[in-house]
């Protein structure tokens, strides 16, 4: 017995050198989750009705302008895009009416809630880079002028603008 | 005649030697220093976010110091999982591949020799007794992931492998 507790001991004495050799450092990593985007078609944008030859022009701060509201991380850059139609077709036929977007027919609002009133105008044909408010919100409204030619077929015409967002 | 000749060879030999004689002090313990962390910064919900060891600005680096041209033995405790402090504590999936870590004596990001972070690799350090080591990785945040800052710890521990 008390020649192995010799040997155990002879053991610890030569493997301590070892460890003492051994050094480490911790790093830390990190990361900052964001709330995933999301947009919603809130208001389309609607021309009511339109007379052969006029053209009517719905500005995106007038009531009757479409409405995206996009919800994401709070105040954080959002890339905002939009694919827009050329023109509008008749519902149940072929016939089309152009429809055009210009320098100011669009406009975002970071206010809480986002409001049409005070919000500032872009060119829906450029994107932009724009920051959500302090709840994750931004709204995105859009306006735009159709021509209806003087022998334009009566009826209802529609088209799709989609919005595409990102951080 | 000849013990005479000899003498004043082995002085202008000593001279020679002498500047030598620092170079032999090798420190008894590798140092390792985390210069940065491994920071995937923003990353949204749902979107698998990766750092790759060779981006400088995100990927984890480790400096050890030790002798010239010594072979260290590297080793590193990987966490699975980032946790968000406070109250309503949180985790975030976190996964290491075989090659996110990478090794380079000449200390630059962009001569890398790539290694299993979960197996570790032995490594020899240059003429100065310098390497560095890299670090990147995948996140997998779940699509209702809460928001907000997580963290983890990565332990490097380097040791003479001879």
């Amino acid at each position: 017995m008390r020649k192995l507790l010799v040997a155990t001991g002879l053991v610890a004495v030569l493997a301590a050198p070892a460890a003492l050799h051994a050094q480490s450092a911790n790093m830390t990593v990190s990361a900052d989750v964001q709330t995933a985007l999301s947009v919603n078609a809130q208001n389309n944008l609607n021309f009511g009705a339109v007379v052969p030859g006029q053209t009517k022009t719905i500005l995106p701060t007038d009531a009757a302008s479409g409405f995206f509201l996009v919800d994401g991380a709070a105040t954080t850059p959002v890339n905002v895009s939009f694919t827009l139609p050329a023109t509008l077709t008749r519902q149940g036929g072929a016939e089309t009416m152009p429809i055009t977007f210009g320098a100011t027919s669009a406009s975002r609002s970071a206010a809480n809630p986002p409001v049409r009133a005070g919000s500032t105008l872009f060119n829906p044909n450029t994107p932009i880079t724009t920051p959500t408010n302090a709840v994750g919100q931004l709204g995105v409204f859009i306006g735009g002028a159709v021509t209806a030619a003087a022998n334009q077929v009566a009826g209802t015409y529609n088209g799709q603008i989609t919005i595409n967002v990102a951080y | 005649m000849s013990t005479a000749r000899s003498l004043p060879l082995a002085v202008v030999a000593g001279v020679l030697v002498a500047p030598t004689l620092p170079a032999q002090r090798v420190p008894t313990t590798p140092g390792v220093q985390v210069t940065q962390g491994l920071d995937f910064g923003p990353v949204i919900q749902g979107v698998p976010a990766r750092v790759d060891r060779q981006d400088g600005a995100r990927a984890g680096r480790v400096e050890i110091v030790a002798a010239a041209r010594a072979r260290v033995f590297v080793q590193l405790v990987l966490p699975g999982l980032l946790e968000r402090p406070g109250t309503a504590r949180s985790t975030l999936a976190l996964e290491f591949g075989a090659a996110d870590a990478g090794y380079s004596a000449q200390q630059q990001v962009s001569q890398q020799t790539p290694f299993d972070p979960r197996a570790g690799t032995i490594a020899t350090l240059n003429e100065a007794g310098r390497g560095t080591v890299f670090l990147g990785g995948t996140l997998v945040p779940a699509p209702r992931q809460p928001p907000g800052p997580y963290q983890a710890i990565v332990t490097i521990t380097v040791t003479y492998a001879d």
